[in-house]
């Protein structure tokens, strides 16, 4: 079955809590977000950091954002 | 209760609160806790990481690892970060597992993240390698594997890698990617991108348009898993607004009568503009599969939702997560306002009507919010929805919708 229209109502709001900045802290963050006890969020990023052995884009991170 | 003690549990509440929910409007610090340098640590990291109950994360590399192994991005890697005794003080990753080759029959190139059991053993898929016939490019490959990873013995041992499952052939499954996920009786779900045997129109490449599977464990230790597939993905057809999806994305959920919930990157209505397609892949589509009624009975699908790029947004790329309310919750990475990408809500239909109803929770600008969002969403504690909009996709921008 399938409904014929989209509903708009109920739009969320987002928040940008972080916005990837460049190579070296990584970026195309790819993979699903884990939290911690504290609320600190973890995933990683397809490319970026500073691994040497991967041509320009670097090897990929994994990183940690905090509130 | 005295005044005071009252007291004292709002402002715990109130802590707790605090703790767990920041300020939408603040700014979050990113810190990078590792850099992967390719060999033989791993590159690339795909799919979601676990932590164990250490506070050890594991996650897998689709490339890196061995120079040994075949292709130019190596096998992939399935690594472990674990964190600094002391605050401030960098976390230390090591290479659990560093996938050798087909000849080795042990798996390679992992397209999905890791999930972790009671024992701490990690269970994940890699798209190629293992036993199976398939080709690529006139080369046989593999079909991918499911396999395990199991802690050592020993504090300073090597953990030990196991194929539960190699794919046989195209017929069955080509490709798994996205996450697995155990029921509570110990069966693995997955889904395989190709195969399946249905549908000749997905892909020229790899063929078929994809499976949902099902590996049983054996009753011994030791001997063999059992895999079922519970279907099989037809894809698009011709002109049809009809279609059942293709190339499932893996990271399937179960609910408590173990349905089993998914979405597919193609497939389902041919109505709209979707990524990689000049119209007739289809735009994705929400999925249920229902177990069989008593023994030996087929399982049952039916397509929830067909998206048709604009404005309801196309191409789900995560799966879908589960309120207690029975609401589903996913993204698209493309479609809505300007292909940007939605994140939406199917509403769960009253008993015995139907259909669902797909809300629009929010549409990507591309401006300040990011776009195209991607990966599984989840379920917070405070948030009832967190996903990809807590990160600025900035760069996945530069990957243009056609």
């Amino acid at each position: 079955m399938i409904s014929d229209s989209a509903i708009w109502e109920n739009v969320w709001a987002a928040a940008v809590l972080y916005s990837f900045t460049g190579h070296s802290n990584g970026f195309y963050p790819d993979a699903k977000l884990v939290f911690d006890r504290s609320g600190s969020l973890y995933s990683t990023t397809l490319y970026g950091g500073a691994g040497q052995n991967c041509g320009t884009d670097g090897c990929g991170t994994i990183f940690r954002a905090t509130p | 209760m005295t005044c005071q003690s009252k007291l004292f549990r709002w402002s715990i509440f109130y802590a707790l609160i605090l703790a767990v929910a920041p300020p939408v409007s603040a700014q979050w610090n990113e810190q990078v806790l590792y850099s992967f340098q390719g060999l033989p640590d791993g590159a690339t990291p795909v799919g979601g990481m676990v932590f164990d109950k250490q506070g050890n994360l594991y996650g897998a590399t689709s490339e890196g690892g061995s120079s040994a192994c075949a292709g130019a991005g190596q096998c992939g890697t399935v690594f472990q970060l674990a964190p600094p005794a002391k605050q401030g003080d960098p976390w230390t990753e090591t290479a659990l597992y560093v996938f050798k080759g087909r000849t080795y029959g042990d798996g390679g190139t992992p397209a999905g993240g890791l999930i972790i059991d009671a024992s701490g053993n990690l269970y994940g898929t890699t798209a190629y390698n293992g036993t199976g016939t398939c080709t690529l490019l006139g080369s046989v490959v593999g079909c991918g594997t499911v396999y395990e990873l199991s802690p050592p013995a020993q504090p300073s041992g090597a953990s030990t890698e196991t194929v539960l499952y190699s794919f046989k052939d195209l017929t069955e499954g080509y490709f798994p990617q996205g996450d697995l996920v155990f029921d509570s009786a110990g069966n693995l779900y997955g889904a395989t991108q190709f195969g399946g045997g249905k549908g000749t129109n997905c892909n020229s490449l790899y063929g078929y348009c994809g499976t949902v599977f099902e590996l049983s464990p054996p009753n011994s230790e030791g001997d063999s898993w059992t895999e079922n597939v519970l279907h099989s993905f037809a894809g698009a057809t011709g002109a049809s607004a009809t279609g059942d999806g293709a190339a499932p994305n893996g990271g399937l959920v179960l609910d408590s009568e173990g349905n089993i919930y998914g979405t597919t990157y193609y497939g389902g209505s041919v109505i709209g503009l979707c990524d990689g397609g000049v119209g007739g892949t289809g735009c994705g589509t929400v999925f249920e599969l229902t177990p069989p009624i008593g023994m030996g009975g087929e399982w049952g699908g039916t397509t929830l939702y067909r998206f048709r790029s604009n404005p309801d947004g196309g191409n789900p790329d995560g799966g879908v997560v589960l309120d207690e309310m029975g609401n589903l919750y996913g993204t698209t990475v493309g479609g809505g306002d300007n292909g940007n990408g939605t994140i939406f809500e199917l509403e769960h239909p009253p008993e015995g009507s139907k259909p669902w109803t797909e809300k629009l929770l929010y549409r990507f600008t591309g401006e300040n919010d990011g776009a195209q969002p991607r990966a599984e969403s989840r379920l917070g504690q405070k948030a009832k929805y967190m996903g990809r909009q807590a990160v600025r996709a900035r760069f996945a921008q530069a990957i243009s919708l056609p």
